[in-house]
């Protein structure tokens, strides 16, 4: 049985995890996350209107997949460790539903497994895990032996940081939602480039997300809780970084149009106005269009900057 | 003491209404204008939602002009409505203004209570007995002053459509909002009321059936002219008749959970758009489905949605509303509203709007 899972959602630890478990589980599933190269005509989705980049992405990867697949998945994502996604993720499955009936032959038939991710503890985790395999793998599925991996604990995490910064002297924070920062199309190829000109990188997802959750908490108060968690994560990480890390530079890459983005934005930057130490920061805004060059040119002056304060 | 609430709809009607009666000093923020947006944009980011640009303008402008107490009504997760307060303060702090905040929760929890209590701690303390007493009493006259207008508005959006001369329906509202904004009693209230009621009553009709269309969508940009770049008027003196699913009041309402008609009416909504969303994606996306198939339902001629660029929950309704406008064979046009500049574009679309909806009620279109 081949079984389409968007690439997108991989960087969600949660559907990595539902990922191996499927492998563990079902040795027979061939899981796809890309479509593969194909003649045929992509099907065109229903009308994005002004929708964001990567959400667009999503949906349209969800569909080139149908006609590949037997099975899709594509899990209602509603919260995630404590806090929320946002609402787009709500809505995909609807979306891609009402996509896939409109596609011509027998994708229209595809079942597409929805089921609701609305997890807070442990608890939760275990039970809409087998909901969901069993939705996908039949209701006899028994449950995994191994309980649900854990995320990475924060040594480990903190170990592999060390790793992958080896041979670096300086680091440039590049701060994002997961899918921003780990999809080499979203992210333009900024983790390369400045690779390339002898930075490490530091990310959000080389933390454990408690720790950036905790971070973030500082600037919350009463019911005005940062609810999303994508949020807490950029803010968890501003503020974990710039105490544990004194990067080079400070990167915020976000998606144009993207309703979480706009307000971390404007948090963000008020914290960096705060920091003691003038650490540059740069805002970096993908579209569904943006140029390599001109990323390549924002990158270039943003490294100059970090020279010019280095060497000063 | 000096409180200001933002410039929205009829809600500034309600809450002035408050403030007066209690004896609250206060500054009104001017009406809504490009210096307002402007100020927003300027202050904001691209990707932020047109109603926070404004009342944050609306908030700027208020504070220039000595206010130094801000009041909002609150709201909660999952789109940014439940943040605009937390966003609107970080930015007001950074740009340097002295202001005390208060959120009148949206939703009414423990966290809500706490931050209350804390918000209006120092508040107390320069509020006098007499404000306390008064207080009651301000908030049925607000409440009143705010339900009359949302009638007077109802009734103007459906004489505009058949009136022989539309610009009479705007005198006589016009006439009638100021006068009820003056109106200190319940009495004084009915009064100017019934009065504007009559003065549309007697407008001369032209006879002709009008269109009818449902305005769906974001709740600020449904209820504010401003935001929706008049888009009732114009609908309206093109003969298009404009039943607006949102109203202040229905929020407010809505919000205390007091009325159960009310929120059953909200579930039986919820049901009208599951044959296109099986889940709550927030804010009005569901219900801007549902009072699709509704206007469907009631024989509508069409639906207007409109919503601010950017927004997340009614940028999917669109994506759904573009499958089920042939589905159900009902018109429907979405817009997505940001610029200031965009008034000559809105007419075009909207005259093509009106000619499709007259040429399918004609039996020309299918
Ligand atoms: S979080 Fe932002 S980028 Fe992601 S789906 Fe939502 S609006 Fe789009
Ligand atoms: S409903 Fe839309 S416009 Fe309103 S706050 Fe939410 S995202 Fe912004």
């Amino acid at each position: 049985m081949k079984v389409g899972l968007p690439m997108e959602l991989l960087s969600f630890d949660w559907i990595r995890r539902l990922k191996e478990d499927i492998h563990a589980l079902a040795p027979q599933v061939e899981l796809c996350h890309v479509p593969a190269a194909t003649s045929a005509r992509r099907p065109v989705p229903l009308s994005e209107g002004d929708a964001c980049f990567p959400f667009k992405k999503m949906v349209r990867t969800a569909m080139a997949l149908l006609p590949q697949v037997d099975r899709l998945v594509v899990p209602r994502l509603v919260r995630l460790d404590g806090h929320l996604l946002c609402p787009n993720f709500r809505a995909f499955p609807d979306l891609v539903a009402l996509n896939r009936d409109r596609l011509p032959g027998p994708a229209r038939k595809i079942p597409i497994i929805d089921t609701l991710v609305d997890i807070t503890d442990a608890g939760d985790e275990e039970r809409v895990r087998l909901l969901l395999l069993r939705a996908l793998l039949g209701p006899e599925t028994a449950p995994p032996a191994a309980p649900f991996p854990r995320p990475q604990s924060a040594g480990h995490k903190a170990a592999a940081l060390q790793d992958k910064l080896r041979g670096y002297d300086r680091t440039i924070a590049l701060i994002g939602r997961a899918y921003m920062v780990g999809d080499a199309h979203l992210n333009m190829g900024i983790p390369a480039i400045l690779a390339s000109q002898g930075y490490g990188i530091v990310t959000p997802q080389d933390f454990d997300f408690s720790d950036l959750d905790r971070a973030a908490a500082r600037d919350d108060y009463y019911a005005k809780t940062m609810y999303w968690r994508g949020a807490r994560e950029c803010l968890g990480a501003f503020r974990h970084i710039c105490a544990e890390h004194e990067p080079a530079g400070i990167i915020y890459l976000l998606s144009f149009n993207c309703g979480v983005d706009a307000l971390v934005r404007i948090e963000l930057m008020s914290l960096h106005k705060k920091l003691a130490n003038k650490i540059p920061m740069m805002v970096l805004v993908g579209d569904e269009h943006s140029q390599q060059e001109h990323v390549v040119t924002r990158l270039e002056a943003f490294l100059d900057v970090i020279d010019g304060i280095t060497t000063s | 003491m000096k409180v200001t609430f933002p410039h929205l709809g009829s809600m500034y009607i309600f809450c002035k209404a408050i403030a007066e009666e209690a004896g609250i000093p206060y500054v009104l923020p001017p009406p809504t204008r490009d210096r307002t947006r402007e100020l927003g944009e300027f202050h904001t980011n691209e990707s932020v939602c047109l109603p926070l640009k404004i009342i944050l303008g609306n908030f700027i402008e208020a504070l220039e002009a000595g206010a130094d107490t801000i009041v909002m009504v609150g709201s909660g997760p999952p789109c940014r409505l439940g943040l605009y307060d937390r966003t609107i303060k970080v930015i007001l702090s950074d740009l340097g203004y002295d202001f005390r905040w208060l959120t009148i929760p949206g939703i009414f929890n423990w966290q809500a209570f706490l931050q209350n209590h804390d918000e209006t701690r120092e508040l107390r303390k320069e509020l006098t007995p007499s404000n306390f007493l008064r207080f009651p009493r301000a908030v049925m006259i607000g409440w009143r002053k705010m339900r009359w207008c949302e009638h007077l508005e109802d009734q103007a959006a459906r004489k505009r459509a058949v009136a022989q001369n539309p610009l009479e329906v705007e005198r006589w509202l016009q006439s009638g909002l100021a006068a009820l904004d003056q109106a200190r009693s319940l009495p004084a209230i009915s009064k100017v009321c019934r009065q504007a009621l009559a003065g549309l009553a007697q407008i001369r009709e032209h006879g002709r059936r009008p269109l009818k269309v449902m305005m769906v969508g974001e709740v600020y940009t449904v209820m504010e002219p401003t935001i929706n770049m008049n888009i009732e008027q114009r609908l309206g003196h093109l003969g298009v008749e404009v039943k607006r699913s949102s109203y202040f009041s229905s929020h407010i309402r809505r919000g205390s959970r007091l009325d159960r008609g009310l929120l059953k009416e909200r579930r039986q909504l919820m049901e009208l758009a599951v044959p296109y969303l099986n889940y709550d994606v927030g804010a009005e996306c569901n219900f801007s489905v549902a009072e699709m198939v509704l206007a469907k339902n009631m024989d509508y001629d069409g639906v207007v949605h409109v919503y601010p660029f950017s927004c997340m929950p009614e940028t999917t309704a669109a994506s759904v509303l573009s499958t089920a406008t042939t589905e159900l064979g009902i018109p429907v046009l979405s817009l997505p509203l940001d610029r200031k500049d965009m008034g000559l574009r809105l007419d075009t679309q909207i005259e093509a709007f009106v000619d499709i909806m007259q040429m399918k009620r004609s039996g020309d279109l299918h």
